[in-house]
């Protein structure tokens, strides 16, 4: 990496315009078992470097996979060149950046060189090790799937106005997945985890067995459950449902790229937007807890990916910024702009979103709800531009005169993001980071996590009418 | 003379020949590498603007290895590594314990050398000038006509590829591609109100035809977003679902994913054991059709280098065919009826459809529109779906109530319930047909007996 930093500045003195150079590469391994049989093992490697360039009040930007300076030359040559055509048509051009504080150095995570001295061997013995437990613990399941992948990543970004930064991460992931038949009658059960550090992270609060367990356990209960009725309840969310709320509801809709664009968060900052209960940050650290996937040290514009309150006791206080985006409003970066590959343009994305505890227990919130639902198992989600979102859950628990009653299944929610956080009336003193193995899409993945307590709120039911 | 990218195909095809008859290569057994090559000119959008105009050429090789019955892959993004990969790729097979004798790469099949005008010369000649131009008109008609829609992001861009497959046993298949494509996302707001999102986007190989396709498409888009303005709630109530061509992968994709030969071996599709039987109305005709020339996704050979057919997939609602590549066809005994493994260099091969046609039906739209039943047109989905057990559940986003005077936008709505049994719940499919994307030709799908959960 010593040997790439001191090429890309070598490249970089002969710029006169802002070029931001970026070597960025990624391995990706991965197993997968099935029914006893090794399904895939592969491994995927792809690096390069990256310009961007600010000329003529617009962006130009190219990529290569070669690591030489007459390689890196031509790339910034096409990226000056790109941005010309596109400052004829450009009108409202970006003006010279404003000097920022970077955060310079080496960050390497230790669990990189852990995670390395695992051979391929023991990691594929995990996979079909669980796998084939799950399977013999649970007769009545006909398909147990199971996976491991890693992603190893470094970085090195340079840029003509001071940024030199060297960074070194690895994610790994684990996966279940299991499938009930009954009489035709298919159900499928998933349970998955995901940081950023090594396999004692990763295994630190549940372990592959027990994984395993609850993906049966969940297709089979499915395979006796109804959808339920549908409408609005009042409804206590797991952690992961409240990651997967705070990303799609909230997340997307303070990225200041879509504010900038008509986000129902624009020309918002200082307005209530959620009860007093409710305050939601982004970082690039780990807050509580180790290991959040989506963690980061230092963004793809060498600025420290720092903790974000974005909603303090219901009042909108901060969106998420890029340099460009943070020079238009004034403030500073916080450290958000991600690119996924070194072909990928950086963006505005989350890092790992969460809603800060608060004092209640989850007793206490299952106790006091006379009529709603208890959900857990986050599914993909959506944001829209109104403000409205959806995400999809696993399993929905009926809760009736304070009693947690029968398995109903898991549909969609949805609601109006706002409306869903000033009806928050309780949030719980627990929290788990829960979406590590999740992956945002943007016109690019990026790896986030997001959760926080339990909180209990109103929310629409997609289901059947009564 | 040569163009550029035939030059640069031949390159990559000389090396990776000789690679293959190499002692390194020699010494594994099967190797089959993968490759695709291409170099792609863009122009992006945000907030109503340009953001970023870019260039990127890259090409990407996919080493597969199959030793004693062990399969082991690789991806590169560098010519210079390939080799090494295959000894990494032999290191991955190695460390497995279980053999299986299934595991072969398959024998070379004639690929007939047919021209479906995938690429020609005169698209060299297209640039990021021309792209310059399709935007600024893009934008024009945006700023003159529909201020009130915002461009929340846009992609124009041109690209030129080479891809294919060799193998130790003999394939060797290539092809050049090139084309033209936009995608826009965007809503409508006026003051304090903001519509849903909305989407869309052009594919042609023809740069004239690209932007009379893109001046049609866009106006459209933007004629939704601002339609979608005045969106109103409803009440609950069950009545009857308009898919438009736009919509219908929502709901038949996840059907054409449990089609794979893949998910029927392991057991995780509803559809195993029902080739010949009736799982669908009858007014369903769904075809894979990869040999259409110059359409956006045609092919003449698959993942592993075998001959592509055209196929019918569901005929009259009668299931007729699994997709599979040769793994799968192997495990499954069947018959070759045209290679089906799909995916790119940057994994193994996978099971699937190319190019989804479904045959238009005996309705005309508006008479499809005309009884007295309460319809909403879906302009898209935005939901979950099990592909195990085909239940559903979601938002409809651009929805319009169907009136006899006057379409309605509604919002707020959403409907759950088991598509594989939708598909038996197609009251009529529309004679009136779009070809999406130059790739899909689709009709209207009228699904019956829908539950629609209003808001209000």
């Amino acid at each position: 990496m010593d040997e790439i930093r001191g090429l890309l500045k070598d490249c970089i003195a002969e710029c006169s315009t802002f070029t931001e150079l970026r070597y960025h590469d990624r391995e990706t391994g991965s197993v997968t078992v099935e029914k006893g049989k090794l399904e895939n093992s592969s491994i995927q490697k792809r690096g390069g470097i990256s310009v961007r360039t600010l000329y003529g009040g617009t962006w130009g930007f190219s990529s290569t996979a070669e690591l030489s300076k007459k390689s890196i030359t031509s790339s910034i040559y096409s990226a000056i060149q790109a941005a010309k055509v596109a400052a004829t048509i450009r009108k409202v051009k970006i003006p010279k950046l404003p000097p920022v504080e970077f955060k310079n150095g080496l960050f390497q995570l230790p669990a990189v060189s852990s995670l390395k001295k695992i051979s391929l061997e023991e990691k594929i013995q995990l996979v079909m090790e669980t796998e084939h437990s799950t399977r013999k613990n649970h007769p009545d399941i006909s398909t147990v799937s199971c996976s491991y992948s890693e992603i190893f990543e470094n970085k090195c970004i340079i840029t003509t106005d001071g940024a030199d930064v060297m960074t070194s991460i690895v994610r790994p992931e684990f996966r279940i997945n299991a499938v009930a038949k009954d009489h035709g009658e298919m159900q499928s059960g998933s349970e998955s985890i995901g940081v950023t550090g090594d396999w004692d992270c990763l295994f630190k609060s549940k372990k592959p067995a027990e994984l395993g367990d609850r993906a049966c356990q969940t297709a089979i209960d499915l395979l006796k459950s109804s959808l339920p009725e549908g409408g609005e309840f009042v409804v206590i969310l797991s952690p992961s449902l409240v990651g997967l709320l705070v990303h799609e509801a909230i997340g997307h809709t303070v990225e200041a790229d879509f504010v900038l664009a008509g986000s129902v968060a624009a020309g918002k900052i200082g307005q209530r937007v959620g009860s007093d209960l409710v305050t939601i940050c982004d970082s690039g650290k780990s807050e509580y807890i180790d290991g959040a996937g989506g963690s980061i040290e230092v963004d793809d514009e060498g600025i420290a990916a720092k903790r974000t309150v974005i909603i303090q006791n219901g009042i909108l206080t901060s969106y998420l910024h890029n340099r460009e985006t943070a020079a238009h409003f004034g403030v500073s970066p916080t450290g958000s702009a991600r690119a996924w590959s070194f072909s990928d343009f950086p963006l505005i994305r989350m890092r790992n979103t969460y809603l800060e505890p608060g004092q209640n227990t989850l007793e206490e919130m299952i106790q006091s709800t006379q009529n709603g639902f208890f959900l857990e198992g986050p599914k993909g989600g959506q944001a829209d531009s109104t403000g409205e979102f959806m995400f999809g859950i696993q399993k929905a628990y009926r809760i009736k005169n304070g009693k947690l009653g029968g398995l109903v299944k898991g549909v969609t929610v949805s609601g109006i993001a706002f409306d869903v956080l000033n009806n928050v009336d309780m949030v719980s003193k627990e929290f788990q980071w829960d979406l590590g193995s999740g992956y945002c899409g943007k016109g690019q993945p990026a790896k986030v996590d997001a959760g926080g307590p339990f909180i209990r709120t109103k929310i629409r039911l997609g289901g059947v009418i009564n | 003379m040569k163009s550029k990218l035939e030059g640069i195909r031949d390159t990559i095809f000389d090396t990776i020949q000789s690679i293959l008859s190499s002692t390194v290569a020699k010494k594994v057994g099967q190797v089959e590498i993968c490759f695709n090559h291409t170099y792609k000119e863009k122009i992006s959008l945000e907030k109503n603007d340009i953001n970023t105009s870019s260039v990127s050429e890259e090409s990407i090789f996919g080493i597969r290895i199959i030793h004693n019955g062990r399969q082991g892959f690789v991806m590169t993004n560098s010519i210079g590594k390939v080799t090494d990969s295959i000894e990494d790729a032999l290191k991955i097979a190695k460390a497995q314990t279980e053999e299986d004798n299934f595991l072969e790469l398959p024998e070379k099949v004639a690929v007939e050398k047919i021209d479906l005008n995938l690429y020609d010369e005169t698209q060299d000649q297209v640039s990021l000038e021309f792209l310059g131009q399709a935007v600024s008109e893009f934008l024009s008609i945006r700023q003159s006509e529909y201020p009130k829609v915002n461009i929340d992001s846009a992609d124009f861009s041109l690209y030129r590829s080479c891809y294919g497959v060799l193998n130790s046993k003999g394939i060797q298949e290539s092809d050049l591609d090139a084309g033209l494509s936009a995608s826009y996302l965007g809503m409508g707001v006026d003051g304090e109100k903001i519509g849903s999102f909305d989407s869309s986007g052009v594919f042609s190989r023809n740069p004239d035809n690209f932007r009379k396709e893109l001046k049609l498409d866009f106006t459209e888009f933007l004629e939704r977003c601002v339609f979608s303005l005045r969106a109103k709630t409803l009440k609950p109530f069950t009545g009857s679902l308009l898919v438009p061509p736009e919509s219908i992968f929502d709901f038949l994709g996840d059907f054409l994913g449990s089609l794979s030969g893949s998910l029927i071996r392991r057991g995780r599709s509803k559809f195993s054991e029902k080739i010949g039987q009736k799982i669908a109305s009858d007014t369903l005709t769904i075809v894979d059709q990869p040999l259409g020339r110059g359409l956006g996704e045609s092919r003449r050979f698959d993942r592993e280098g075998l001959p592509v057919q055209n196929k019918n997939v569901v005929e009259n609602g009668i299931l007729k065919e699994f997709f599979y590549n040769h793994y799968e066809r192997k495990k499954a005994k069947a018959q070759f009826s045209g290679g089906n493994a799909t995916g790119g260099a940057s994994g193994i091969p996978s099971c699937g459809p190319f190019q989804i046609h479904v045959k238009p039906g005996s309705v005309l739209l508006k008479d499809m529109i005309a009884s007295e039943k309460q319809i909403i047109q879906i302009g898209r989905f935005s939901g979950n779906t099990n592909t195990s057990s085909g239940d559903f559940s979601g938002v409809i986003k651009g929805g319009k109530l169907k009136q006899k005077n006057e379409d309605y936008p509604v919002k707020e709505i959403s409907i759950s319930g088991n598509l594989y049994e939708l598909l038996n719940q197609i009251g009529s499919v529309s004679q009136e047909t779009k070809l999406l994307y130059n790739s899909y030709s689709l009709p209207y799908l009228m699904f019956d007996g829908i539950q629609f959960m209003g808001s209000e």
